[in-house]
């Protein structure tokens, strides 16, 4: 069925219009004076056709077009539409769950005559459904009103009414919408009324809340990372006034916080993780003595933390071809972020010119050692340490400073995760001896308590045991890698792995992990050496920068050189599973076939028991698995049995979709209420839901399918039909004059 | 009886022992000079480089051997301490291809060359045979004037512009492979500004000037073997604020 009418624009104000009229009018008068000596008949008519011609152009002066809509029956169906994000799991209390309490209200809408197509939406729109959902489970994705609804009012057409259960949790574009911008998205989807039933309970009473969290999902290692929570505190008298943030059971931070005349207050936190991986923290505000729902007083986020350049603190204290070798490596090396302090001058070298002049300090490119500032305020800015032959303890002024700043390497080793890599040479050999300092303990090769001798000969190296499949010498080649000069008399600290030694049985190079941090000590100042043999012995010399890219790596905890590998997958279809590959390798990095071993999930935050999938290794020593949790959470996944559960960090993991989702919970009847309101429907609370109540486009009405605009002025047929007007009012004043 | 040694006899043998490069001990870690041999005219400044090992041990932080290593192209791998000088006042005989290979597997490795002119103000004819000897080593890098913000110029001492026995020219001239420099060429003979004889006369008058002059020149030498060795050290992120601030003063 269609329809049409004609509509006009107005060309401005209202006296404009009131003036064009009275000049129309005018004309139209002085047009009929003007006939005044034709014939009746002929005035008549002559006078009809100008007032026509006039009226004609009044009006296309106002843009006229003529409009026709296509109409159709309205149809009779109703769409019903369920949330099942990932808050849609919180059962409030209750022993039904929200979904469940949502999906079992769907009965009231059986004595509902019209017919009724089913959705499930979280961030997409799930059907139309053929039958009752059988996902019984939610989706752990996180809420998208905007996008879910456009999808839906976008793949149909023919609903006289949305009935929508949620919690009204959004986390997508709808909730930042102001109303125009949403009247208008409603407007343009052609929204029919959407009936919004809010399923789950508010809080009532005293309330504390961490209300919000913002901070990225992916950070790097030592930079600085932000996290802001909105706390919100509602029926209080005495609002919290400190905020924890913590990891695991360490505070990490306490920040002051104001709560406003709102209820709402903002805390930032600042600091510098340490290691990579992913990282749980969570916020904390101290609960109300009288608040029942102490749940939401806490919120986690997980964040990765990954490392986008190592940033390395290399001092040497001597300038040598060693150190042009390990600073061109450096150079070339885009992912090292350096910072170098080499001693160019003693208090032994004399600043005296051939002239016999004194050369003073200004005429030099010498900075002081900037002891203060490298050690005291940057040193856990740092990835890795690099002490190439140099004897600090001589170096730093007096033994007090030499202590203390000794003692902060320490603490940088072995709690800050630090990596130091030590490489001998003369200087360090004729100086005072590291062993005698804070530093002793920390070493793998201890040098002796006197001065050390430093012959330059050449030494063979021989790979230990260890050394064989150890990755730190995956690109060293002990028969052309020789060492000219090494410390002798040097002792293995007792938990240091020995990878080389002489033939001689001297210690050449070993590793020892203290506390969180690795240390490796190179007895000899020539691995320059190696690079200048492997070219002229035709090769690339790549090996030699492999070897200190591998042994940055192993100091900085590069997961590509833990003894074992493991990868978690997780994918977005399957929310609640998880796919581990392992790689199982014993302390010496010997792959361990047909092992037996069990892989553990532990909730976080849950007094549930774990779980567990047992495995046994191929014959090159891995395996894989797939779990399944029963519930969205944060889990943390482990190896059960020592020693490998000691040669594995394990990971923390968020399963079940979106953490966001996870993280609040709190049902939002304000945005139900909006979406209800704007799109003429009714909102109600789960419990007062009745189905009479739904608003819906009356049956009666007609819908409009098309509505085609013709613009008269554009027509094409407007000037010829103007111009056969005034032909023929020419033609009746002329025949009746010539007459 | 034999015939006995007269006392110098003795000294003149004792020091010939010292400072031949026959006599020089086994290869060690030290810094050490190599002049390369390519039958050009080097002889005439031997003792040059002694004199600045000399005075980079008096000085600097770095562990040098004060003799000289004298290479043909067929010894450059054997090179530990690849801060190769060509030095010389006639053109160089054209070097084959596989030379000029074994010249650059030793410069991409961290080495250096610093070809130094003795001839006199308006004879090309070693500076165009230097080229030619580049071109063919390093076919795709060109020769530029080197900045005077180069860290060469502020690797140790603060310097403005290179010196020589001679003046023909207030730059060096250098290639460079990405921020590396990897061969300079000095026009002003500096090393002839350094040679002496065994009792520290010096061989050659200055051109212009006299000691400080001569003493620049020492100071480019040490910075030249700063550079080799710390490459672009001085440019870090501390150092240009107070060179900056050291040279307006």
């Amino acid at each position: 069925m269609a329809f049409a009418n004609l509509e006009f624009q107005p060309i401005g104000p209202m006296w404009l219009e009131i003036m064009l009229a009275a000049g129309v009018l005018v004309v139209f008068s002085f047009a009929v004076w003007a006939t005044r000596y034709q014939p009746r008949n002929v005035r008549l008519a002559v006078s009809l056709l100008r007032g026509l011609i006039l009226l004609c152009m009044f009006a296309l002066v106002h843009q006229p077009s003529w409009v026709r809509k296509i109409t159709r029956q309205q149809e009779t169906k109703v769409g019903l539409v369920t949330d099942r994000s990932g808050s849609m799991q919180s059962a409030d209390g209750d022993s039904k769950t929200r979904y469940q309490r949502a999906t079992h209200a769907h009965d009231k809408l059986a004595d509902l005559e019209l017919e009724i197509e089913r959705y499930e939406f979280d961030q997409i729109t799930y059907g139309p459904l053929q039958h009752e959902s059988k996902l019984t489970e939610v989706s752990g994705n996180k809420t998208d009103f905007y996008q879910a609804f456009t999808q839906l009012l976008n793949q149909t057409e023919d609903l006289a009414a949305v009935v929508a259960f949620s919690d009204g949790h959004d986390l997508g574009r709808f909730t930042s919408m102001d109303l125009a911008e949403t009247k208008a998205w409603l407007n343009r989807l052609n929204a029919p009324p959407i009936n919004t039933v809010l399923v789950g309970d508010t809080q009532k009473g005293p309330e504390i809340s961490i209300h919000s969290l913002e901070a990225p999902a992916f950070s790097f290692v030592r930079a600085p990372l932000r996290i802001r929570a909105t706390v919100m505190a509602r029926d209080v008298d005495t609002p919290p006034s400190q905020i924890q943030l913590m990891e695991a059971d360490k505070i990490v931070q306490v920040r002051d916080v104001h709560i406003d005349e709102q209820g709402f207050g903002t805390v930032d936190f600042e600091f510098y993780p340490e290691t990579t991986g992913e990282h749980l923290y969570s916020v904390y505000a101290p609960p109300h003595p009288r608040e029942s729902n102490q749940a939401n007083n806490q919120q986690n986020l997980l964040i990765e933390i990954g490392r986008d350049k190592i940033s390395v603190l290399h001092i040497a204290g001597s300038i040598t071809w060693d150190l042009n070798g390990l600073r061109s490596m450096f150079e070339r090396n885009d992912l090292v972020d350096l910072t170098a302090f080499y001693i160019m001058r003693t208090r032994e070298h004399q600043q005296r010119g051939v002239d016999g002049r004194n050369i003073g300090h200004e005429e030099m490119a010498l900075v002081p050692f900037p002891t203060e500032e490298i050690f005291d305020r940057q040193l856990f800015g740092f990835d890795v340490i690099i002490f190439q032959d140099f004897d600090a303890g001589n170096y730093f002024s007096d033994s007090y400073q030499a202590r203390r700043l000794m003692t902060k390497i320490r603490n940088f080793i072995e709690q800050h995760h630090g990596g130091l890599v030590i490489v001998g040479g003369p200087r360090m050999a004729a100086g005072p001896s590291l062993s005698l300092g804070p530093l002793a303990d920390c070493l793998p090769l201890i040098p002796p308590s006197y001065r050390t001798p430093y012959p330059e000969g050449l030494a063979t190296p021989v790979k230990t045991s260890v050394g064989k499949t150890h990755p730190l010498l995956q690109y060293f080649d002990s028969s052309t890698d020789l060492f000219r000069g090494h410390m002798q008399k040097v002792t293995l600290h007792p938990q240091a792995r020995l990878l080389l030694e002489s033939e001689a049985g001297t210690p050449l190079m070993a590793t020892l992990e203290k506390g969180t941090g690795r240390v490796v000590f190179l007895n000899t100042s020539s691995s320059f050496e190696w690079l200048r043999r492997d070219i002229a012995q035709g090769r690339t010399g790549d090996d030699y920068y492999a070897f200190w890219n591998n042994l940055l790596a192993w100091a900085t905890h590069d997961p590509a050189l833990q003894q074992i590998q493991m990868t978690a997958t997780k994918t977005t279809e399957r929310p609640l599973d998880l796919d581990v590959d392992i790689l199982l390798r014993d302390r010496n990095f010997v792959p361990q076939p047909h092992t037996e071993i069990t892989l553990q999930l532990t909730p976080i935050g849950y007094e549930t028991e774990s779980i567990e999938a047992p495995l046994v290794t191929s014959a090159r020593g891995d395996a894989q698995a797939k779990m399944k949790v029963p519930e969205p959470g944060y889990y943390e996944l482990s190896l059960k049995e020592k020693p490998w559960s000691e040669l594995v960090r394990s990971q923390i993991l968020f399963l079940g979709g979106s953490q966001d989702e996870f993280r609040n919970q709190e049902p939002v009847a304000e945005t139900l209420e909006r979406l209800a309101n704007l799109s003429g429907g009714r909102f109600t609370r789960l419990d007062d839901f009745r189905v009479d109540q739904l608003k819906m486009h009356d049956a009666s009405e007609k819908q409009i399918v098309e509505i085609r605009r013709l613009k008269l002025r554009n027509w094409i047929w407007s000037l010829p039909i103007l111009m056969m007007m005034a032909g023929l009012e020419w033609y009746l004043r002329r025949s009746s004059q010539l007459a | 009886m034999g015939c006995p040694l007269k006392r110098r006899t003795f000294v003149s043998l004792l020091s010939w022992a010292a400072l031949s490069p026959a006599f020089s001990s086994e290869q060690d870690l030290r810094f050490r000079f190599t002049m390369l041999d390519i039958n050009n005219n080097w002889q005439p400044r031997q003792r040059s480089l002694r004199k600045l090992a000399f005075e980079i041990q008096n000085r600097c932080n770095i562990p040098i051997d004060p003799e000289f290593d004298v290479v043909k192209f067929d010894g450059l791998y054997k090179a530990n301490s690849p801060f190769l000088i060509v030095t010389g006042d006639k053109a160089l005989p054209e070097v084959s291809l596989e030379q000029a290979n074994l010249l650059r597997s030793t410069l991409r490795s961290g080495g250096f060359l610093l070809f130094d002119d003795q001839s006199e103000s308006g004879d090309q004819a070693f500076y165009q045979s230097c080229l030619a000897l580049m071109k063919k080593a390093f076919p795709e890098l060109s020769v530029n004037i080197i900045p005077n913000d180069h860290s060469m110029y502020q690797s140790y001492y603060l310097l403005k512009e290179p010196r020589g026995r001679l003046n023909k020219t207030t730059y060096l001239e250098g290639w460079s492979q990405g921020i590396r420099t990897i061969a300079a060429f000095s026009h002003n003979d500096m090393l002839g500004a350094m040679e002496a004889d065994r009792i520290g006369n010096w061989t050659y008058n200055m051109e212009i000037g006299g000691g400080f002059r001569r003493e620049l020149c020492f100071r480019l030498g040490i910075n030249m073997t700063y550079y080799v060795l710390t490459v672009n050290y001085k440019k870090d992120r501390a150092f240009p604020p107070v060179i900056e601030r050291r040279r307006r003063q």
